[in-house]
């Protein structure tokens, strides 16, 4: 019994993190029809910027509680901003240009990647923690580290700013009207470019938190951690229906508790099953879960 | 700016306003395709201006070119003595334009009230809004409904709702009668010559009887140049003019 709430509680939060790279995915998505694959990078900047602040301020291995919140804060801007500068420079001469600008997302990804090992060099490297976060809590007999807990919180935090954001913002109408008919927004005297650059930055900094957060779920900090997690993200957003958030969240879920089901009864079968889970989906629903057709 | 024009054609004594919107030899192209080639032609303000013209003839092109959404390869757009060629469009939709599109393109998965709170600009007021409202109850009363759950003829009413929830200069409005059934035809040409007296219109309109009663003046497009430009009851008194250029059955 133990055993399973473990799995369960740990299988959400490895959900709750592909969710927050998963959303950012969707989001832009949805609004630029752009596929980033320059996330995956994000995500990584972000746990090596917390990583990097973290240690830079202590030499000791668990971190202070304020230093860590201050180290997601500044993390969440740094790669909010990154991204940002990305959209302006390389992705907007490239709209109409869809081809190109896959290449260029990937491009950017692995450069940005490589530069994180040029840096800080490419081994793994601890991610010192508030003691707190890395202790147990006992659930139905369960010892469950705390930053399970906190990732699973951090996640229905966006899940429900994000649901806010789209559905009682003029921006979220704007990503709305603009997934539809981007021509007809700008013909309403709304400026696309202006959304475009907020969309692509609110990605990147949900991508900067989930690398912090992955940091303290994983315990460390490698270059290739985001774009490992990124393969994940990407079939969550398949399997939850491209452009819906609510789909994202929940095809995360399931993927994370079978992913971590899998990996803990055989050794092989957790990346299988979920792979076999985006095969069943797209043969039988391809749209995803909650997705509408685009 | 316009000397030019007054000393080649002499105005009619009535129309001494200048123009609210000018174009001169306008070129465009979508693709390899010249579709616009060298259209000129004037928007006098407070007259309903139709253009007409067969399928293809460049109406639709002509209007995306003047809201910016394809930039015109060469040639000079001006508006309220403004020259607006090349801004990009939500820039020059802000100057006061109101514009709706061909095919109506409402947005489908956001409520009738979203789609009329996303057009408003700033500096919208919500006695406009009532005033709108008022022209078409039927959205208030569907408020909280999703557009795209609407019936063709109520898209359109918001489709042109989104065009008057601002105060613009000029209304562009892609053929309002596409598509619909005789008896909604009826109830939009009416919605729309409600606003006539009160505002400039540009107007591309395939069924004559919907643009002569809405129309002022007309400009017939042929192959992208224009072989018309004067007073609409000319087009409708003139049958030959009808059989060359807009067809056999314009008229149903």
């Amino acid at each position: 019994m133990s055993t399973i709430v473990l799995l369960t509680l740990t299988g959400l939060a490895l959900g709750a993190m592909y969710f927050l790279l998963a959303s950012g995915l969707s989001l832009i998505f949805g609004l630029m029809d752009v596929l980033n694959f320059a996330h995956g990078a994000f995500f990584t900047w972000g746990a090596y910027t917390a990583w990097w602040m973290i240690t830079e301020t202590t030499s000791a291995s668990s971190a202070s509680t304020a230093g860590f919140l201050l180290a997601l804060v500044v993390a969440t801007i740094v790669v909010a901003l990154m991204a940002a500068l990305v959209e302006i420079g390389l992705l907007r001469p490239l709209y109409r240009r869809p081809i190109f600008q896959i290449l260029v997302t990937l491009g950017i990804g692995l450069a940005l990647s490589q530069l994180t090992s040029v840096i800080w060099r490419p081994d793994a490297r601890p991610f010192p923690q508030p003691r707190w976060l890395t202790q147990t809590t006992t659930v139905l007999g369960a010892r469950v580290p705390n930053n399970r807990f906190l990732l699973i919180a951090a996640a229905i935090a966006v899940l429900i700013g994000m649901l806010f954001f789209l559905r009682r913002t003029r921006y979220g109408m704007i990503v709305r009207a603009g997934a539809e008919n981007r021509e007809m927004v700008q013909a309403l005297g709304i400026d696309v470019d202006r959304a475009f650059t907020l969309v692509f930055a609110l990605g990147g900094g949900l991508a900067g938190l989930g690398g912090v957060f992955g940091a303290a779920y994983f315990g460390s900090v490698n270059p290739s951690i985001g774009s490992v997690n990124l393969i994940f993200a990407f079939i969550v957003v398949v399997v939850g229906g491209l452009g819906s958030i609510t789909g994202s969240a929940l095809a995360a879920v399931i993927i994370g508790l079978a992913q971590q089901f899998g990996n803990y009864y055989t050794t092989w079968a957790g990346d299988f099953i979920v792979v076999l889970l985006l095969a069943v989906v797209l043969l039988i629903r391809p749209r995803g879960l909650l997705g509408t057709l685009h | 700016m316009t000397v030019s024009a007054q000393t080649a054609v002499p105005p009619p004594a009535e129309a001494v306003a200048p123009p609210l919107l000018a174009l001169t030899e306008v070129h465009a192209y979508i693709g390899e395709s010249h579709i616009l080639q060298g259209i000129s032609f004037e928007v006098t303000p407070g007259r309903v201006t139709v253009l007409l013209g067969r399928n293809g003839a460049g109406k639709t092109t002509t209007l995306r070119c003047i809201l910016g959404l394809l930039p015109p390869e060469r040639g000079e757009i001006v508006l309220n003595g403004v020259s607006i060629a090349g801004e990009r469009p939500h820039a020059i939709v802000r100057r006061g334009i109101g514009y709706v599109p061909e095919d109506r393109d409402v947005f489908a998965g956001l409520t009738v009230a979203e789609n009329l709170k996303l057009a408003q600009r700033s500096g919208a007021t919500p006695e406009r809004l009532a005033t709108v409202h008022e022209l078409f109850p039927d959205l208030l009363r569907r408020a909280g409904q999703r557009a795209g759950s609407l019936s063709g003829g109520q898209q359109q009413m918001v489709a042109i709702a989104r065009a008057l929830v601002n105060e613009n200069q000029l209304l562009v409005i892609d053929e309002p009668s596409k598509g619909l059934a005789p008896v909604v035809v009826r109830e939009v040409s009416e919605a729309l010559r409600a606003i006539t007296g009160t505002s400039t219109m540009l107007l591309v309109e395939q069924n004559l009887a919907v643009a002569q009663s809405l129309g002022d003046d007309a400009v017939i497009l042929d192959n992208g140049r224009v072989v018309f430009a004067g007073p609409i009851e000319q087009v409708m008194d003139d049958d030959d003019l009808q059989a060359r250029y807009l067809g056999a059955g314009a008229r149903a």
